[in-house]
């Protein structure tokens, strides 16, 4: 059960990291003609804390939850980009 | 030998490309040669199976580098010589051990 | 992504399109397949509705392997592997290694198939191990991984294609990743609606891009697994070990400690298990039982258990068959743990994604399922750019015929297996094969009897949906319903909650594009560079 929990912990922190990334990104917004992001952008700091649990995961030694929460990054990133903004 | 880019969908044959020839045959030639060169140079460990086990897990990795070196290669002279030289390399150990002068 | 002089991408650019074209419908089988037999035992179980779980492995059965054992040849008890299928039912094959006429070591042995619970034989059959017939109750399990594995075509060829399409997809993957050269900027674009095209690229581009190091993966450790035994082994053989492959395998196993044929009773197996089971040594139940030198001093039993919750990789523990003694875990390759084990094992945890249980396979099943997409997409993009061009119009046909033929052959497949396997068992092989051949039929008149790819792929998305929603009612009849069994219910709801979707997916009108696409050529121009 530790495994699920650590995992999905680690999935969610990388998630809200992904939804923060694709809400400033730049391209995105200029592509479905939304307003400039006009506030300070942290992208390095964002990408960091979505790359953070496998530090955390591997420094703890959980692999098998390392090993998920990189297989299913793949699969939140891509579900995270997909929708198109709302106002378009 | 040219360097010239045509693309494959033309309708001249695949087969008389030199790139055809070095991405395919002889990419596999020489990462099959790389792979059991390999059993003979890489150390065993403690178990004697490091030399085994690692040649059959790197031969994908194998192949790919140099199937992508035969592929990128602009000059197609060179990327000739350089797979002939590794295939050589390789295959004197490999000849050597199957007509058993290594023991 | 990577700065390339225009020469070297554009060749990029076709071997990435015509190793899709030439290679992607037979990749997708293998991949969709794949995605399908990470939850090969679950489907196995379901198939029979789990109808036997007696405590088989776990129970009783020292007194009947000496019985058993007493009624084959000596050399057999050289070597006993005994195990339960996905069915429940125990397998104990009984064996010895020899060299077939054509001078190949094959397995030899007596194979009896137990009820778990009764231990009664409800099959016995002596033979090669790769001739004996399947063991019924698990055929259609057996039927999906092959087709994953080996696409069904015989040995070692059906391997070596697996191992091509493996490097297939190593190629597609990288040089997909090199010639998209706004990888990182693109990395959140939602699929654009301006044009169909542009949508499908958009499509195909995100999924491959957040899929690339999984599919890199996925392929890498597929070839490795097709190659591994099929060519580098009996490569390594000839060069290290002059040819002798026995002695490779014998080296890569581990030689056995000790050599000692004196007679000795078998102590059993009961026992062992039971310490198997204890948390300081495996703290599971074994999966697989492995015995050699039945009743002889040197006598070694190996008990293999799955990953646990602390541990990713499958372990082996070996005991003494004549104390029962403890002797210590065994690496997966050689005598002693080494890299080369160690790297061996997570070949298959990166592969199979077996090694958390439900969590891992659901992941390991979506990632192929996306591969898939990545696919399929791919193909839709090529025959989308040659729109005008009559031949390739054909091959757009191919796509939702291959695409939803494939699951509604599996469909079909485990009909022909759920149909026939409580009444008729010697039937069960063959109407397995029919069904699938079956829904491949009907996939093919169904594409080629409708005039657009579009409706095609509406009506075979409907097809799909109903034949998923019927499959747990069909094995709800057949069998007697089964309801203790979570596994079993929750496959029954996952195949209904999917036909459901399919169903909803297929009555969605097309997405409407902003541009007539016909009018639009230039549809980005600053990613334009390598299209055509």
């Amino acid at each position: 059960m530790t495994t699920e929990i650590a995992t999905l912990l680690a999935l969610l922190v990388s998630l809200a990291a992904l939804v923060y990334l694709r809400n400033t990104d730049t391209k995105r917004r200029r592509v479905f003609k939304l307003p400039l992001w006009t506030k300070p952008k942290f992208d390095f700091i964002a990408w960091s804390v979505c790359l953070l649990p496998s530090v955390v995961l591997l420094c703890l030694e959980l692999y098998g939850p390392f090993i998920m929460w990189f297989a299913a990054l793949s699969l939140l990133g891509w579900f995270v980009a997909l929708p198109k903004p709302k106002s378009v | 030998m040219t360097s010239q880019y045509t693309p494959l969908s033309t309708k001249s044959s695949v087969f008389k490309k030199h790139r055809f020839w070095l991405a395919g045959p002889v990419t596999l030639a020489v990462s099959i040669f790389i792979m059991a060169a390999m059993s003979l140079w890489f150390p065993p460990g403690i178990a004697g199976v490091n030399n085994l086990v690692f040649p059959l897990i790197l031969f994908p990795l194998i192949w790919a580098i140099s199937f992508f070196y035969s592929v990128l290669e602009v000059n197609i002279k060179r990327a000739w010589i350089v797979l002939m030289l590794v295939l050589s390399v390789n295959a004197i150990p490999v000849i050597a051990s199957m007509k058993g002068w290594l023991s | 992504m990577i700065n390339l002089s225009n020469i070297s991408g554009r060749r990029l650019t076709d071997i990435h399109g015509w190793a899709g074209v030439l290679f992607g419908l037979a990749l997708y089988i293998v991949v969709f397949s794949g995605a399908i037999v990470v939850f090969s035992h679950e489907i196995g179980a379901w198939s029979v509705s789990g109808h036997k779980l007696g405590d088989g492995l776990q129970g009783k059965i020292d007194h009947r392997l000496v019985e058993l054992s007493s009624t084959i040849p000596e050399e057999y008890k050289d070597e006993v592997g005994i195990w339960q299928n996905s069915s429940g039912e125990l397998i104990a094959f009984f064996h010895t290694h020899v060299k077939d006429e054509a001078g190949k070591i094959k397995e030899k042995g007596t194979r009896f198939v137990l009820d778990p619970n009764s231990l009664a034989i409800i099959s016995q059959l002596e033979g090669y191990n790769d001739e004996l017939p399947h063991v019924t109750s698990g055929f259609l399990e057996e039927f999906l991984v092959k087709l994953h594995i080996q696409l069904h075509a015989p040995d070692p060829i059906g391997l070596y294609l697996t191992g091509i399409l493996g490097l297939v997809l190593l190629v597609s993957a990288v040089s997909g990743f090199i010639i998209h050269r706004h990888l990182i900027k693109d990395i959140f674009i939602s699929p654009r609606l301006n044009t169909r095209l542009l949508n499908t690229r958009d499509r195909h581009n995100l999924a491959g891009s957040w899929g690339l190091v999984f599919s890199i993966v996925l392929a890498f450790t597929g070839a490795f697994f097709s190659f591994a035994t099929t060519l580098g082994l009996p490569v390594i053989a000839m060069t290290a070990f002059g040819g002798d492959q026995e002695k490779a395998i014998t080296a890569i196993y581990g030689e056995p400690a000790v050599v000692d044929s004196t007679p000795e009773k078998f102590i059993g197996i009961e026992d062992i298990i039971a310490q198997s089971k204890q948390a300081n040594i495996a703290g599971s139940d074994p999966i697989f039982v492995f015995i050699e030198h039945w009743g002889r001093a040197d006598a070694l039993v190996s008990t293999i258990h799955q990953p646990s919750d602390d541990h990713i990789l499958y372990t082996t523990h070996k005991f003494s068959g004549t104390t029962g003694k403890y002797i210590g875990e065994k690496s997966a390759v050689g005598t002693q743990p080494s890299a080369g084990s160690a790297l061996i094992g997570m070949m298959g945890v990166l592969h199979f994604g077996w090694f958390a249980g439900l969590f891992s396979r659901i992941i390991w099943l979506s990632l192929g399922l996306a591969t898939c997409y990545v696919t399929i997409t791919g193909l839709q993009l090529w025959v989308q750019r040659r729109e005008k061009e009559e031949r390739w119009q054909e091959l757009a046909k191919l796509i939702p015929i291959v695409g939803y033929g494939l699951p509604i052959a599996m469909v079909g497949a485990a009909i022909g297996f759920i149909l026939t396997y409580s009444h008729s068992t010697e039937l069960v092989e063959s109407w397995t094969v029919d069904g699938f051949l079956i829904g491949i039929v009907i996939s093919f008149i169904i594409g080629l009897s409708l005039r657009t790819a579009e409706k095609s792929k509406q009506v075979l998305q409907r097809v799909l949906g109903v034949g998923l929603i019927l499959l747990p009612v069909i094995r709800g009849f057949s069998h007697e319903i089964y309801i203790g069994d979570v596994g079993i219910v929750a496959l029954d709801i996952s195949l209904i909650i999917s036909g459901i979707i399919l169903l909803v997916v297929s009555r969605k009108s097309n997405a409407h594009f902003i541009k007539d696409e016909t009018k639009s050529k230039d549809l980005n121009p600053e990613r334009s560079a390598y299209d055509h």
